[in-house]
């Protein structure tokens, strides 16, 4: 399976701080891409850092790991600028500081948390430093002023601080704060592998409910030797899909919304609850949840035949294409979005930018391809790329994206379902020695990865989320920079990006 | 009694408009929409509202929805909406700097509160307003040679009583006039009334920090101004409208005014809203029709 990968820990001797160094850069200058890093406390006091790469050719993964002090290492940013984000998350969670990071604020404890707390340090290590306060970039200069939006916003939406520095109505600088949704998830996944950590994975993004347990379903598959059969496999692809076109409607309303083009607005907050009682019918929950199982799919699931989904999909599709047509086509909805939050394509590419705003900025990269479940892999699915990198780019990409889901849709309900569906009977063991499960979904947003230690019994002693969010929040600030102010919404409902899965 | 009658249809008329605005958007949009008289519920309701007021707002704070409201209503006075003889006639460019006025003491009290939305807010709706200032100029400078009468008095008493089509200069008039009625009232494709988003907001984030009594004067004070803009923009359309006995001229000022709101709604329906950037162009295009109405004046 391309989509999962176990590396034996057992057999992997951590790296010096040289190698790892020269691991991660050749890596990246190879084009590769970054899917995840984060420490391990493998005992008191000691510390590994490990790196995941992936690689664009089917299935290649990579691993590498170095013992880290437990006061500082090296930071990785200069020769990786991806690992941004994922250094000040290992800052906060463990207290070992990158040393030399460019901009080292707190990821998640802002003011008002203990200076000292550092939940993943365990005991043993000595006490760290205090942890220092936030500070905001300063722009000075005539006529610049600031502008604070949130964390509480004018809306039903997840919280969030943006701090802009603008000279009269351009933005100079954008810096986000995030951290507001922390909740400890990943400790959570930690323990004995069972249904819990896949009801945890459906609540990460609320969002991404499919997405996220798909990763989550097959990376407890693989560590417990319980694979799911292919029937399984296939209704995990599509509803995964009708996933994707649902939050792909709701974005596009969203957009429209966001412009003042009613149109829009309308039909696709329609179509977005129409795709949504589709995967109602399918799963039994409008969300998706509930739809795994560890070794195969619900009880209940699939709710729908798949010729009577092939019929609701083809009616759904057509509408999609006639308002997507309209709506991408009309000439005050293609001048508003023209040139309006470029990320440009090296930008993307050092950021380690991912999923539909990578794809937007000329970033080939696409999980269901790279890195494909056993039925994309079967039915390869079509990529979409556009080099502009706008507004206008990520709505299209959307809008193709969703036509691509409904041609694949319709091929693979036609097609025949192999083996039963119901969860393995098989006995459920530990891989036997120490690993390192790295699993890949591509969720609609973008890459998810999910990547666990487990001791040989099974047991997971660590447990690492990466949602798309975490690539592409930074992406962000670098698209609205010189932008108006009046264009930030917009740009920010183009990547509408996960806050709750960026505070895990 | 004639100045009575004529700013009770104003004032009562207003929130129809409103009204039948969004009732045309919902209709377009496939929605069922709130009645048309939500905004009269909406007024009752503010207006029972006590009002919370920021600790750093300042005396102007407190003078702005007043005065926004008083001098919109006087505006309305000088504005025919069912005859042509006015309440309250006045000259061209007084009528214009009166117009200023609500919109000075808005931006003020949008400042005054500092934060940072009525600062942006406040700079926009200047920036604004300030390029649609050459064109309302130019507009009702041809206006006021239209009628032939009197510019000191009563700029639209002297129109024509004939068709607009016998004067293509009327049509590019009213059409100037409808696009400041956009730029002027914050509607789509200028600015967004509608929108929940303080970023974006031109008009609605200077009143953010109103509230109760205060927001009910500035909404009918909007309400009130968008009906003197149609009403302008109709009589010129339609000046025969304006010289019908009163048992007749009632239900035409009303139907103009439903009109205009089912116009208004058409175009916020069918168009997004535009780029900030681009708004200049926007005016720019009102202030070319204005100055090819005059031209066109002044060669016929």
């Amino acid at each position: 399976m391309r989509c999962v990968h176990l590396f034996d820990l057992d057999a992997v001797n951590p790296l010096g701080d040289a190698p790892f160094r020269t691991f991660l850069a050749g890596g990246i200058a190879a084009g590769d891409r970054l899917l995840a890093l984060f420490a391990e406390r493998c005992g008191p006091g000691r510390f590994l850092v490990h790196a995941a790469l992936g690689g664009s050719f089917p299935g290649k993964y990579s691993h590498g790991c170095v013992e880290v002090s437990p006061k500082s290492f090296p930071t990785l940013t200069d020769v990786c600028p991806g690992a941004h984000w994922f250094e000040r998350e290992i800052y906060d969670m463990f207290g070992i500081l990158p040393q030399g990071h460019p901009e080292l604020n707190p990821l998640r404890f802002h003011e008002g948390w203990e200076k000292r707390f550092f939940p993943m340090r365990g005991d043993g290590s000595p006490s760290p430093e205090p942890r220092r306060g936030y500070r905001f970039l300063q722009v000075r200069g005539e006529g610049i002023h600031e502008i604070a939006v949130g964390p509480v916003h004018a809306g039903i939406i997840e919280p969030g601080h943006f701090r802009f520095s603008c000279a009269g109505e351009t933005i100079q600088n954008l810096e986000i704060q995030l951290g507001y949704q922390h909740k400890g998830t990943e400790s959570l996944f930690t323990g004995a592998p069972g249904m819990r950590q896949l009801l945890l994975s459906e609540s990460i993004s609320g969002d991404t409910a499919v997405g996220h347990s798909n990763a989550c379903a097959r990376l407890l598959e693989q560590v417990l030797g319980t694979p799911a059969e292919h029937a399984a496999e296939k209704w995990r692809s599509v509803a995964l899909e009708v996933e994707r076109i649902a939050n792909h409607c709701g974005d596009l309303g969203g957009l429209s919304t966001d412009i003042g083009y009613l149109f829009g607005a309308s039909h696709f907050s329609r179509l977005r609850g129409t795709a949504l009682n589709l995967l109602m019918r399918l799963t039994g929950n409008r969300f998706g949840r509930g739809l795994n199982r560890i070794g195969g799919i619900g009880p209940r699931v699939p709710g729908i035949g798949a010729e009577d989904l092939l019929t609701e999909l083809a009616r759904l599709g057509s509408e999609v294409e006639e308002a997507g047509s309209v709506l991408l086509e009309a000439p005050s909805v293609v001048a508003r979005m023209e040139g309006t939050g470029r990320l440009l394509a090296a930008t993307a590419k050092t950021l380690q930018i991912v999923g539909v705003v990578g794809r937007a900025s000329g970033r080939d990269i696409d999980a269901r391809r790279d890195f494909p479940s056993p039925c994309f892999e079967e039915h390869p699915p079509r990529v979409v790329v556009a080099a502009e990198g706008d507004v206008l780019a990520r709505a299209r990409i959307r809008y193709e994206e969703m036509r691509s889901s409904f041609r694949w849709l319709s091929k693979v309900l036609s097609s025949p379902f192999a083996g039963t569906s119901s969860p393995h009977a098989g006995p459920a063991s530990g891989p036997g020695r120490r690993t390192l499960a790295v699993s890949v979904e591509e969720g609609w947003r973008g890459e998810i990865v999910h990547a666990a230690i487990v001791e040989g019994n099974g047991h997971i002693v660590r447990y690492k989320i990466a949602d798309p969010s975490f690539h592409n929040w930074p992406g962000l600030s670098f698209a609205v920079q010189k932008n108006v102010v009046s264009d930030f919404p917009l740009c920010n409902k183009s990547f509408n990006l996960s806050y709750s899965g960026a505070d895990l | 009694m004639d100045f009575l009658l004529h700013m009770t249809l104003y004032i009562a008329l207003a929130p129809l408009l409103s009204g039948v605005l969004r009732k045309t958007k919902a209709f377009l949009a496939c929605r069922q929409g709130a009645p048309v008289w939500q905004p009269y519920a909406d007024l009752w309701k503010l207006f029972h509202r006590g009002i919370v007021r920021s600790t750093s707002a300042s005396w102007l704070f407190d003078l702005s929805a007043p005065v926004v409201l008083g001098g919109t209503l006087v505006l309305a006075a000088a504005t025919p909406l069912h005859s042509r003889e006015v309440p309250l006639p006045m000259h061209f460019v007084l009528y214009i700097y009166l117009m200023a006025l609500p919109r000075f003491f808005q931006t003020l009290a949008g400042l005054d509160t500092g934060s940072a939305f009525g600062g942006l807010g406040a700079s926009r709706e200047a920036a604004v307003s300030a390029m649609a200032e050459p064109a309302l100029l130019l507009s009702m400078c041809g206006l006021a040679h239209l009628g032939a009468a009197d510019p000191l008095n009563m700029f639209l008493s002297g129109l024509p009583a004939e068709t607009a089509l016998r004067h293509p200069e009327t049509i590019l008039i009213a059409g100037t006039l409808f696009l400041l009625l956009l730029a002027e009232n914050s509607r789509i494709p200028v600015d967004d009334p509608a929108t929940h988003l303080e970023l974006t907001m031109i008009h609605e984030a200077m009143v953010l920090d109103h509230s109760g009594v205060d927001l009910g004067m500035i909404q009918l004070a909007s309400s009130v101004r968008l009906a003197v803009f149609s009403a302008l923009a109709s009589g010129v359309l339609f000046p025969k409208a304006l010289t019908l006995p009163v048992y007749l001229a009632l239900p035409a000022a009303l139907l103009r005014l439903s009109l205009f709101g089912v116009l208004i709604g058409a175009v916020e329906a069918g168009t997004a809203r535009m780029k900030l950037s681009r708004v200049a162009s926007f005016l720019m295009v009102a202030t070319v029709l204005a100055a090819i109405a005059l031209a066109l004046q002044y060669a016929g």
